[in-house]
């Protein structure tokens, strides 16, 4: 589960969204050397952290982040439209309006890279992004990749297109990128991820009374997606690969078994 | 917009339509070329070592200095494994011999001899975990830095679509109406596993596993995963595994 944060339930994730913006300036500025961008009580803001501003967040065991991501209407601004322009070629699709959502800061956590999950849970946040964008009108999500980060962004079930020409900056190349966004296109990425009926969920106050916690409510809404695919195993840990490691053993066994039969039959 | 950026551009945008690995290959040649950059490799390096033998994803004109790179171990003095070790990407042969003017004189000459006086190598993350890095080597020194970012990402954006296509051009024709990746793509998500979790067991990108189950899904003409399961076993086109 994505826990979708909007200016409605924020007051839920103090603690969370201290670590976010602590997070963005470990991660973006002393990492990737984006030194042009804000510090404020040692965290990352910019001017599109208002009330407009949706976080999407995959919290850990203890409600910690693993990862982390913005996603806002573009109406009032865009960032690769405005700052970065000269990364738009001609002929790219409107970027900026009623029809876009950018997606910008964009990281995981390195406690989550460690476990080498690959890009699931980041894919779970692009897709509540998708899913939040949707339901707002928006038919892309446009935002920018840093290029070492590319096959890992183009890895996931949609289709994702450069805007332009990539440019240096900071440490690395970035390059704008956007992908369209529809009920098919939710609905394919939500297949890949093994057929979710949603990824992202706007908790509220009402949740916390029912559930608990953050991990109560996660463990509902677990509950709610393996009751739309009653054969489902959620759990993507060793177990379950070594789970299906086994089950693919079996169907080489079988196939084998078959092959010679079908060689002594002849 | 120059001439170079307008070619870079062409591949960048064309390059994600190429659904043959030698149409990409071929547009991808005539693009370093314009860099001064006449051959390549782009390898897999699954194993955890350094030494592991990479697994080859597409290559021009490296052969004879691959092998012999091998035959005469040079991966046990090669200063560009720590570099690559080190995740440092978009490097030239340049930087790391200007960083160990002393190191593997040998193997540089070698190099040379081969015909290959510079090279330029990027590194990736794989879809699986893996590196997947990408040296496009030139017969002269000469390199114009200003163009780095730009090979950089041309270089980055052919490899990932290579080792996509790479994979696919695994894929055989089935019995019946599915390839044999197909039918057992669709029996893992008959066991409800995700494209990840399906990648990981048969060894190949989420993304290679989605193209392939969505082929399926145009092939028994429905709309959603579940239809095609459903299909796929009432046609006897994969098989049941529980039960």
């Amino acid at each position: 589960m994505i826990h979708i944060v909007t200016s409605k339930n924020r007051h839920l994730y103090a603690r969370q969204l201290q670590e976010m913006h602590q997070l963005r300036r470990l991660h973006f500025i002393e990492e990737n050397g984006w030194t042009d961008l804000k510090v404020v009580d040692g965290g990352e803001v910019d001017q599109f952290d208002d009330d407009l501003a949706v976080y999407l967040l995959g919290l850990g065991p203890d409600d910690e982040i693993e990862v982390g991501l913005r996603v806002r209407s573009t109406l009032d601004g865009c960032i690769l439209t405005d700052a970065f322009p000269h990364m738009i070629a001609q002929g790219a699709p409107e970027l900026k309006g009623a029809e876009a959502w950018e997606m910008s800061r964009i990281f995981s956590t390195h406690a989550y890279r460690k476990n080498r999950r690959g890009g699931r849970r980041v894919a779970e946040a692009f897709l509540a992004a998708m899913e939040v964008a949707f339901a707002h009108g928006a038919r892309r999500l446009v935002g920018m990749v840093d290029m070492r980060l590319y096959p890992l962004a183009s890895n996931i079930a949609w289709d994702l297109k450069l805007t332009g020409l990539p440019a240096p900056y900071a440490f690395g190349v970035m390059a704008g990128v956007y992908a369209p966004i529809g009920a098919s296109e939710i609905a394919r990425l939500r297949e890949s991820l093994g057929g979710l009926s949603a990824a992202g969920y706007e908790v509220e106050d009402e949740d916390i009374a029912l559930c608990g916690d953050f991990q109560g409510i996660e463990n509902q809404f677990r509950r709610a997606n393996a009751a739309v695919r009653p054969m489902v195993e959620m759990d993507e840990g060793p177990h379950a690969i070594a789970e299906a490691a086994a089950l693919y053993a079996y169907f080489d066994g079988r196939r084998a078994a078959q092959s010679e039969k079908t060689r002594t039959d002849a | 917009m120059s001439s170079i950026e307008s070619l870079s551009w062409a591949f960048l945008s064309e390059a994600p339509e190429h659904r043959d690995l030698r149409v990409l290959e071929a547009h991808f040649l005539r693009t370093l070329e314009i860099f001064g950059f006449d051959r390549y490799c782009c390898t897999r390096l699954s194993g955890l070592r350094m030494a592991d033998v990479p697994t080859i994803v597409s290559r021009h004109g490296f052969i004879d200095w691959d092998q012999r790179y091998w035959r005469e171990r040079y991966i046990e003095q090669d200063p560009c494994s720590d570099w690559i070790s080190a995740n440092r990407t978009g490097f030239t042969w340049t930087d790391v011999r200007e960083a160990a003017p002393a190191a593997a004189a040998g193997m540089w000459q070698d190099a040379l001899a081969e015909g290959l006086a510079n090279a330029f190598v990027v590194q990736m993350p794989g879809p699986i975990g893996e590196k997947i890095v990408l040296r496009m080597a030139s017969p002269t020194s000469r390199f114009d830095l200003a163009h780095r970012p730009l090979l950089e990402s041309v270089g980055v954006v052919f490899a990932t679509l290579a080792v996509r296509l790479h994979e696919m051009a695994g894929d055989r024709p089935g019995p019946g109406l599915l390839s044999t990746r197909e039918a057992e793509c669709l029996e893992w998500v008959a066991l409800g596993k995700s494209d990840w979790e399906i990648g990981a067991i048969l060894d190949i990108s989420p993304k290679t596993v989605n193209h392939h189950v969505e082929r399926a899904k145009r092939k028994l003409d429905v709309s959603t995963r579940m239809q095609a399961v459903t299909a796929a076993l009432r046609q006897g086109l994969i098989r049941p595994v529980i039960g």
